[in-house]
Parts: structure tokens; sequence; C-alpha cells
């Protein structure tokens, strides 16, 4: 074995899975650089749910992709219980990966084709040579009951189930080694509605059960506010505001968190009319904008914006934004204020946060 | 009360002298491999839609939102076909039309923007060789005047700089863009109707902002159909919605009642199953079970299986009845 369990723990112990400063560069034709991360630096403590919200291009995927090692990172660090990794080989990491595990976005192309379930789940438990192939068959059927599916699902191929199912047979993949901690990069984007929710209480569920963290990537936040216990939203490479998820979303202080939540529409009738719309599009992560990456966008960017780049400020307990006017927008629409949509039985309305007098929801 | 305000109101789609574009009981069916019984992709749809008006087909996958809208297109993929019911644009059957009839009918009188602009597009022509030529094979005007109408187009859905972007490819412009781009196809020759059919899912949701903004800022008078998986989508542009599952539709009204008082239970699930910022509750309201597909036969309430108020009596099929001033297919329907 090449870990060494008897070297000293590094890292803040608080957290499982922990990136410092992580950068990450990819070559763009032209010779040219192109900044997918530069700079993230974030924790996810055991049990905890850590949300990364960003559109196409904040690198959210790319932090996910590099956390496992699947990317090189440029600089930083990477910190898995207690263990730098960032530069362990591919044979070091195989202890790693046990206790790190993903599921993918699109269980379509994840899962291959031509295998059976039984061997598509039974896959990572042969890679660590779990043991016998009874052994094996048995975790399996565990395995396959834990997610929901029927035990003859072991004897079928990928095309034999919806999409659902499918990401039910990636997450029962994924739990195979029983890992302390599992990264989703947009686990119910490729789904509809109504199965979005099953899979998202099964992730839940699990992890209440199994006691892993988890990392969610996904790019709809009010799905993330719902699953997450603090919220990371990213814009062009960096975060742009952290914190509680009720307190990201109820009390946005950074402009691109106040355009992106009242950018989702909601089932309301006359939704949309008091939206505040962005101008233009994201960004080239190849040619970035001076100073802080969101100006040419902003609503409430002023000249200083355009040459001087706001740090990430810690503006309370596990709340950090970049903007050196964070709080001067404030969101257009009261989301809480959907006194028309009736409510789903068995639901209550959650209380507004930062209502005058009460504190975080729920 | 003009007869768009009284359907509006009442969320009945009565056919009247306004009626642009009247469906009934349209069947679209392809057939299944060594039986007899074929799928009904689209299973007697009807509903009809007036000058002025939008109406949001919402659904999931396989609900047959997006091949309704193909039928009215007359392009329906082979070996799927119409096999009963009538499409009528302005009194005018054109679901029996021949194909070069159909052609001057898409594009002209129907417009079409699709989900994904860069197949929507042709990749190897200019945004303005591809503008220009819809607007003279529809319009009688010179390549000249085609090129003016199509720098306006551009123009109007809010394109910067829209005589740059005219010699531009589609892979050298945003998806945004390309999307402002098939819209600014779709809308060139002025149609009578103009389908979108899921138009903002693949974007970002700042830029989907930008073009949900486009639709109800600058095309309040459009008559529109809105296809959708997405309530929220739905209720912001469209004046009623019709909720489609396995091929019918389950529920429609205006938005207003559909979204606040829903009566089939898979509205209303749908309607739970939506994250959203004013519950956090420790789980989210998902619908058991998976919709029928393709292969699965169908008999009674379709819903029935994934219905927690399901009785012996939804082994019959519920007809779309009047409830308040919607419809809605339910022996028992939800709310009052």
């Amino acid at each position: 074995m090449t870990m060494q369990p008897s070297s000293p723990r590094v890292g803040n112990p608080e957290f499982l899975l922990e990136a410092k400063d992580l950068k990450v560069t990819f070559r763009a034709p032209g010779g040219k650089k192109l900044h997918a991360v530069d700079t993230i630096t974030l924790g996810v403590r055991p049990r905890e749910t850590v949300g990364l919200v960003g559109e196409s291009g904040s690198g959210k995927s790319t932090v996910a992709l590099t956390l496992m090692r699947a990317h090189e990172p440029e600089g930083g660090q990477i910190i898995f219980d207690g263990q730098d990794v960032t530069h362990l080989t591919y044979k070091e990491l195989m202890p790693v990966r046990r206790r790190l595990q993903m599921v993918f976005q699109d269980p379509y192309s994840s899962l291959d084709p031509r295998w059976s379930i039984r061997r598509v789940i039974g896959e990572p438990l042969r890679a660590h040579k779990y043991g016998s192939r009874a052994k094996i068959n048995e975790r399996v059927a565990q395995l396959l009951q834990q997610v929901g599916l029927p035990p003859d699902a072991a004897d079928r191929v990928p095309s034999q189930f919806s999409g659902g199912q499918r990401q039910r047979i990636a997450v029962a993949r994924a739990l195979a080694l029983e890992p302390k901690a599992l990264i989703a990069d947009e686990p119910v984007s490729s789904l509809d509605v109504s199965i979005q929710a099953q899979i998202i209480n099964l992730l839940r569920d699990l992890q209440e059960r199994l006691g892993i963290a988890l990392l969610v990537i996904a790019h709809d936040l009010a799905l993330v506010h719902q699953i997450s216990d603090r919220i990371i939203v990213m814009y062009l490479g960096e975060p742009v505001e952290e914190g509680p998820a009720d307190e990201v979303v109820g009390k946005p202080q950074h402009p691109y968190t106040v355009a992106l939540l009242s950018a989702t529409p909601v089932p309301e009738p006359g939704g949309g009319s008091k939206r505040i719309v962005l101008t233009g599009e994201p960004p080239s992560p190849i040619y970035r904008p001076t100073g802080c990456r969101f100006h040419p966008r902003c609503p409430i960017a002023r000249d200083r914006c355009k040459t001087e780049k706001p740090p990430l400020k810690e503006i309370g307990p596990n709340r950090r934004v970049s903007c050196f006017y964070a709080g001067e927008m404030p969101p257009p629409r009261d989301l809480w204020a959907l006194e028309n949509v009736p409510l789903p039985p068995g639901v209550e309305r959650a209380p507004r946060p930062f209502a005058v007098g009460s504190s975080r929801a729920n | 009360m003009t007869a768009i305000q009284e359907a509006a109101a009442t969320g009945r789609s009565v056919a009247t002298a306004d009626t642009i574009l009247a469906v009934k009981d349209v069947v679209v069916e392809f057939p299944r491999p060594r039986q007899n019984v074929g799928f009904r992709a689209v299973n007697g749809v009807t509903f009809n839609l007036n000058r002025g008006e939008t109406l949001g087909l919402v659904g999931e996958s396989g609900s047959g939102k997006s091949m309704t809208a193909l039928s009215l297109l007359g392009i329906v993929p082979a070996p799927g076909k119409i096999v009963e019911g009538s499409i009528s644009l302005r009194g005018r059957r054109i679901d029996n039309l021949g194909l070069k009839e159909m052609r001057t009918i898409r594009g002209k009188d129907i417009g079409m923007v699709f989900q994904d602009p860069m197949t929507g597009l042709n990749p190897v022509r200019s945004v303005g060789a591809q503008l220009t030529e819809s607007v003279m094979r529809h319009q009688n005007v010179t390549r000249a005047e085609a090129e003016e109408i199509a720098f306006r187009a551009l123009d109007q859905v809010s394109i910067p700089s829209p005589r740059d972007r005219l010699k531009a490819f589609p892979h050298e412009l945003s998806g945004g863009l390309r999307q402002r781009v098939m819209i600014s196809l779709a809308l060139i020759n002025h149609p009578e109707v103009i389908i979108a059919d899921e138009a903002t899912t693949a974007l970002d949701a700042t830029i989907q902002a930008q073009i949900l903004d486009l639709f109800r800022l600058r095309l309040t008078k459009a008559t529109m159909i809105i296809i959708t998986h997405d309530m929220g989508v739905a209720a912001e542009i469209c004046d009623r919605i019709a909720v489609m599952y396995a091929g019918r539709i389950v529920e429609t009204g205006t938005i207003a009642e559909v979204l606040s008082n829903p009566r089939h239970p898979y509205t209303v699930g749908l309607l739970a199953a939506v994250p959203r910022f004013d519950i956090r509750r420790p789980k989210l309201v998902p619908i058991p079970g998976v919709p029928p597909t393709a292969e699965d036969i169908i008999r009674g309430c379709a819903f029935k299986s994934r219905c927690k108020f399901a009785q012996a009596k939804c082994d019959e099929r519920p007809p779309l009845t009047h409830l308040g001033g919607r419809l809605a297919s339910c022996w028992f329907p939800r709310g009052a």
C-alpha cells in the first residue's frame, strides 16, 4: 500500500473534502490560456451538502472533475480526509477514489450499453477486490434495493431502463464502495421534473442513512436551494458569493446572485414582469474582463469595478461575497410571495427568511 | 366581451371568427412492430387558438407535446402519421395537404422555433443568406429588399450590430444569439401562428430570461403555441395552458385558473415537484413511478398507475369535462 495512514493529517480538520486556491487552466487554440477555474477555495464537512451553482462556462463542472483528479490543477491543493491528494499518482489514488465517488449528468452515456446492470454496479467492487463473485453479487443486490430497483434489474441492460432508473443505477454504482463523499455533477438535469424529485430525494435519503458528504453541481438555483446546506455561486471561474442556502437565496448580496434568482421562472401567474434581465452573455474565459469579471453585465457597476478586482470578503459566519457594492441591489421581486399558487398537499410555506425579526428559515 | 376575452376568461377554447388554428381530435400513430395496435403519440388532441393568444402545451418527455407541434406543420417523422382528426388554419384544412402546398404554409403561415438552434439553422450558410432565402421564397421582393427585411428582422429581436451579424455563420454566434436568429427567421414572413418548441430549454438562466422577455414584451400581439416542460416558463408567457400526459390533454384553462387551482392530479403533482424558493421542505414531492412508454398499451386513465387517488372507476377513460371554467379529464378531480 502506498497510502500512509500514519502520516499527519493536513488541512482543516472540519472538512472532509477541501480545495485550497484551486486553479485550472486549459490550453486554447493559438496557445492562449483558458482560465476555467481561477481560483476557488471550498470545503465540504462530513454529512453536509454543498451546492455549487453557475451557468455554462462558470467552471463548476471543472471544479468537480478536478477534485476527482480527472483534470490536473495548475495551482492549489486538494485535500481529502486529511490527506493531500493533489499530486498522488494513479496507483496512490486508488484508495482515495474508493472513498470519493461521482455521479455524472447523463445516465445515457455514463453506463455501458452492453453491460448488464450487475456488471455495471459490480465494476468498482471488482476493481477494488471486494471479494468473491458471490459476495459481489450479494452487494449488488443490496445496492439495487437501496436505490429502489427490483432485484431482477441486475440481469438487464441499461436500454431497458428509463432515465430516472438509469440515474438510480449510477447512484448505486457510486455507493458500491461505501464512499465518505459523493460528487454529483448535474445529477437530475437530464430528467423530467416529476422524476428529478425522486432522484433528489434518493440522494438525500442515502446521505442521511449512510452519512456521506455531498457536493452537488447544478445550474438550477431553486433545486440547489432545496437540497443544500450551503451554496457557492460561481461566475466565470470563481466564486462570487457563498453562504448558508437560505441566506444566499433569501438575502443575496452579489448582483449576479440577485439576477440569477430573478431569472428563475416561477409557476406563478404574471411571473417574470419584475425581473432583472442582464444584458449580454457571460464573457469568454480566454479573454476575461479586467477588474470585476461581472462588471460588463452588472446593473450597478461603477468605474472602480472596471479596473479593480473585488476580493471575496467575509461578511458574516460562513458568508462571503466578492463585490464592492454588496447588498446594494435588492431582489426585484419577493420570491416568497406566491400567494396565488397553492401548496402541494402536506407542505407548509416556509417562513420568509429575514423578514423583520426572523432568522434562518426552516 | 370579445371572443378572445371570453375564451381567456373561461379557459374554454371556443371556435370563433378569431380562431386562427382549430385542432380537432388529432391522432398521430406510429406502427408497432409485430402488433396490430399502433402507438398513439398524440391521442385525440383538440384545441382552438385565437388571434393574439398564446397557448402553452406543457408536459414531460413522451407526453406528445412536440409531436402535436410537428403534426401542425405536417412534418411528423415517418413511419408516424396523422390517422384521425383535422387541423384547420383559418377554416382551411391543412392536415391533408400535399408536400408542395404544405411547404408554402411552413415559414409563411406558421413559423417554427426549434429547441436547438444549431440543428434548426443551416451550419454552412450565413445568417443573412438563410433569412433572405426565406423572404424571397414567400414574398415577392427583390434581393436588395429581402436583405433589408432580414436586417430589420435581426434588429427587431435585439441582436446587436445586425448588419455585421448577417454575414456571420451560426457557429460564430453564441447560443443566445443563435436562438434570436431562429426567432427572427420564424417571424420574418409575419406568420399567422408561431410555434416555439422548448425555445429556451438549452439556454442558461440569464439568457433564457432575455429570450422570455423578448416573447413577453415584443410578441404580445402574436398568436403563439409555446411547447415547454417548464411550468414557470409557461406561466410567464402564456394566456392559456394545456397540460399533456401520454398523448392527451388532461387539463386546460387559463394560466391563473390552472396554476392557482389545479384539478387534475397530474397537474397537481407536476406543480408540487417543481422546486420553489418559497417552500423549503425536508423533501421534494415526486410523482411516483414512470410515465408510460411507447411500448405500453394504455387502458382507462393513463395516469392511474401513478395516481394516489385512483379507484376502480379509473379503468374507464375519463373524458375532458368542464370543471368551473376549465377542462380536466379526471373522475376524482382535486381542488375545487
